[in-house]
């Protein structure tokens, strides 16, 4: 195909995805490609399948159909923890953080869960681990939350905790990101500051965004996939996506 | 877990000063009870690595104790005991081993499940010694108690100066036991088992094979309690399959419920607690499985913290060890400062 | 092969297997639909059992203490639920181990204040005292053939009771998906107490029956409740079909067992559960994944 010759290999790649629930295919027959530099939105109406996606990609719901891929490797139906040493990183939609701990602590846990120290090195105090510390902080200072870094995280206000997810994600050193739903009960300001953030990382990593804001993602999104009923409706640059007829009947409505 | 303020573990110091001189001050029957509160409380501190440091409850943790029991029982001659120097590392691998697969098998379900799988084992480890002759059956046994000796070089003590000894060794066994797990947990390793109890699932999320914790956790916890059970063989000198049933994994968890979930030191002071209370419930009747009963439900309706979460006035706090401060602000669990 | 014995047992397994499963669908039904962990559960089968021991002393009637049995169950169940129970469902697992580790101590010594620590044996009702002959050599006791029969009856009418009524789809649902259970509004609270109520109407019903073919002696739940527990993690948490299926397979197996290899018999079951572990972490009917 004419795309693929003229855009660099893809970083994460899925080859005819699928899963399905007892009978029902919540995803069908999906191929999405990303590459690093670029951010990639999927967008579609609730139950269109798109956080099922992002759990087959992250490696929390294996998938039924179809393979995934990650530079050239097959990565279909590891566990999460793998996808994420894989160079897999994601932020959730509903808040699941550490939540008893400070948001320096879950930055650092994140930090230390991709660092593969040989078991004796484990037994160290952990106050001693700087470059996990460094590393820490490093994330907390990208997404603007270093002040906090000794309050609970579950005190957070729901704008700071999204940062932290981030900061999480970011920890644990991807080459994908996958951000489902990040903007969710965001105020106006925060959501502008994020907007900044999240050009900032797409220029270093491979972003997969999932959202509702739609004026967000048309801002944002270098390429963009609609998916209505688990399948690809249509995909491409935003601008064509827009103009599409038939996402315009079956999603868009009055944002065209 | 730890005490945050220098009071706190000012107060722990204390405690351990106390239990120290105790043998100084009374008579040799609290002398072995004391004994005997020891050897509850290492049990207790070793299913705390699970129940309160990694969120694992299980309830057949008694079976790694019972299990060293009648490895000391096992490996020990008919007509002489063998140094300790032999039988507990012996006993503590044993009992290692069985957690090793106990665990890899149990770890792979969670909740309820693995609070019914670790029954089920336990159970069978129970059905291994009261249906078959391996350890005197129902009945139980007898055994020579391992002696204090180094190279054959006996420690010489008169009958009346052996509990006393037993005593101090089942002491320094504990504060060891306490000081290896406050260093475990201020560790990498600890604080990945904290964040698998607070969300085993981010935790997964962000790298880590919370399988390969767990199971590690389960297995150091297994030998710890085969440090208790070692020293049950030492003290009391008879091995029963009682030490191996639910009954005995479920009172530990109530020692931890009762001395406080969420500190270190909570599950020994609900150990010294619960023994000191099975003395008090002799003298006003013989029922002791009654008093046994009523106190759980007493605790679980009216103290679900635990002994460490009751409150005192504000200005007595500052004499407290940390944990009932927690319950007064939501602090950060973080880095240990300083 | 000795035919006559190997049938006997299989109708032994079957009839353990069907006890099996009036106690262990209470459980599973308890845990599914409210999250409890009840270890006295087993405790509940013990008070059916010295019910029918007190009642059949008293009047010499083992059918008077059947329903006696399972009144004083619904009503045991009703006080249990609204007074202890309702409490305990968003706390911790531990807790709930430890409340119901409380119940059991307190329900054997009021037993052993009541009627004392001996074995006690139970007579067969002498309707049913006799042996139905099936073949030339072999014949079969007319009591467990009624217990077995009163044990299919009783799977027969939950079966019909949760598939086929508005209360047992509520029941059902709310056993499959807890959260289910808000939305339902007023009904949860009668959900509740109707479930717990039955629960141990079945776990009393079972003691009742289990009476006169295991004698009553102290701590008797122990070994019930433990292998009711294996029942369910085998069947499935919150499936009664799932503990009907599992119960008969851990009857025969474990009856089976006793009979031809007793060395390992006490552990058959238990090796049983960890196979099933292995190969479905959620038991063969789970519910969730």
């Amino acid at each position: 195909m004419a795309e693929s010759l003229s855009r660099p290999d893809a970083l994460l790649a899925t080859t005819a995805l699928g899963r399905n629930f007892g009978g029902l295919a919540a995803v069908h027959d999906v191929s999405i490609r990303l590459h690093r530099g670029e951010l990639h939105a999927v967008i579609g109406p609730n139950g269109a399948g798109k956080s099922t996606l992002v759990n087959m990609l992250s490696g929390h719901l294996a998938p039924t159909a179809g393979s995934i891929w990650l530079n050239d490797r097959d990565v279909t139906g590891e566990p999460a923890w793998r996808m994420t040493r894989l160079g897999i990183g994601r932020s959730f939609q509903r808040t699941n953080l550490l939540a008893s701990l400070s948001v320096l602590e879950n930055v650092r846990l994140a930090a230390q869960g991709v660092a593969e120290l040989p078991a004796t090195r484990l037994l160290r105090s952990a106050r001693r681990e700087l470059t996990l510390l460094e590393a820490a902080y490093e994330a907390l200072e990208r997404v603007g939350l270093a002040d906090a870094a000794h309050r609970q995280s579950g005190v957070l206000s729901h704008g700071e905790q999204r940062q932290l997810e981030i900061a999480m994600a970011l920890a644990t050193r991807p080459q994908v990101l996958l951000l489902d739903e990040p903007l969710a009960g965001m105020g106006p300001e925060e959501g502008e500051r994020f907007t900044h953030l999240l050009k900032d990382l797409a220029r270093e990593h491979a972003v997969l965004l999932v959202e509702h804001d739609m004026d967000f993602v048309f801002a944002v999104a270098d390429r963009m996939t609609v998916m209505v009923d688990g399948r690809v409706l249509a995909e491409g640059l935003p601008a064509d996506v827009r103009a599409n007829r038939q996402v315009q009947r079956a999603y868009l409505g009055g944002h065209a | 877990m730890l005490p945050e303020t220098k009071y706190g573990w000012l107060g722990l110091g204390l405690g351990a000063l106390a239990l120290a001189l105790l043998p100084l001050f009374v008579h040799p029957y609290y002398v072995e009870l004391g004994t005997y509160a020891l050897i509850a409380a290492m049990l207790a501190l070793s299913l705390q690595l699970l129940v309160g440091c990694t969120g694992l409850v299980s309830l057949g943790h008694a079976a790694f104790y019972g299990i060293a029991a009648y490895t000391v029982y096992l490996i020990t001659p008919e007509n002489k005991g063998l140094s300790i120097i032999l039988t507990l590392p012996v006993a503590v691998l044993v009992a290692g081993l069985a957690a090793l697969v106990v665990g890899a098998l149990s770890l792979r379900t969670r909740g309820f499940f693995f609070l019914m799988v670790t029954l089920a084992f336990g159970q069978m480890v129970f059905f291994l010694f009261h249906d078959t002759k391996i350890g005197g059956g129902a009945d139980g046994a007898f055994l020579m108690r391992p002696a204090l000796s180094l190279f054959g070089f006996d420690l010489p003590l008169t009958r009346r100066q052996r509990p006393i000894a037993i005593y101090y060794v089942g002491l320094v066994q504990m504060v060891l036991m306490y000081a290896g797990l406050a260093f475990l947990l201020r560790s990498l390793f600890g604080r990945v088992l904290e964040g698998i109890r607070v969300n085993e699932h981010r935790m997964q999320a962000v790298g880590y094979n919370t399988y390969r914790y767990k199971l590690a956790a389960f297995v150091i916890a297994g030998m710890l309690a085969g440090v208790a059970g070692h020293m049950w063989a030492m003290h009391r000198g008879f091995v029963n399959p009682e030490l191996v049933g639910w009954h005995r994994s479920a009172e530990a968890l109530l020692m931890i419920l009762l001395g406080g979930l969420n500190t270190l030191h909570g599950p020994i002071l609900g150990a010294l607690a619960l023994t000191g209370l099975g003395e008090v419930a002799q003298i006003v009747t013989e029922r002791k499985l009654l008093v046994e009963g009523l106190v759980i439900l007493f605790v679980v309706l009216v103290l679900p913290k635990g002994l460490s979460g009751l409150r005192l006035p504000g200005e007595w706090r500052r004499f407290l060890p940390a944990a009932s401060k927690e319950a007064a602000q939501p602090a950060a669990e973080s880095l240990p400062h300083g | 092969m000795d035919i006559a014995g190997l049938l006997a047992q299989l109708l032994n397994g079957l009839q353990y297997g069907l006890l099996l499963f009036l106690i262990a669908s209470g459980l599973t039904l308890v845990f599914g639909v409210m999250g409890i962990i009840n270890l006295a559960h087993g405790s509940l089968f013990m008070v059916g059992a010295y019910t029918a021991f007190i009642i059949t002393s008293a009047t010499g009637s083992l059918w008077i203490a059947l329903p006696a049995g399972i009144a004083g169950g619904i009503v045991l169940g009703i006080l249990l639920e609204r007074f202890l129970f309702r409490h305990f469902y968003e706390r911790e697992h531990l807790d709930q181990v430890l409340l119901t580790f409380a119940l059991i101590l307190l329900f054997e010594e009021g037993r052993s204040l009541l009627v004392g620590n001996d074995f006690y044996s139970v007579p067969i009702p002498a309707a049913l005292d006799f042996s139905i002959p099936i073949t030339e050599g072999f014949s079969y006791s007319a009591y467990r053939f009624a217990v077995i029969g009163i044990c299919l009856l009783v799977a027969l009418a939950m079966f019909l009771w949760i598939e086929r009524t508005r209360l047992g789809a509520k029941i059902r649902a709310a056993a499959e998906k807890p959260e289910m259970v808000d939305v339902l509004g007023i009904d949860a609270r009668r959900i509740h107490l109707t479930v717990f109520a039955v629960g141990t109407a079945l776990a009393l019903a079972a003691g009742v029956l289990a009476a006169p073919l295991y004698s009553v002696y102290p701590n008797m739940g122990d070994g019930f409740l433990i292998i009711s527990f294996v029942v369910v993690v085998i069947g499935g948490l919150g499936s009664v079909s799932g503990a009907f299926w599992s119960a008969l397979l851990i009857g025969l197996v474990d009856t089976l067992g006793k009979a031809y290899l007793p060395v390992v018999a006490g552990l058959s079951v238990y090796v049983l559960m960890a196979a099933v572990l292995l190969w479905r972490p959620s038991g063969l009917f789970g519910a969730r994944p």
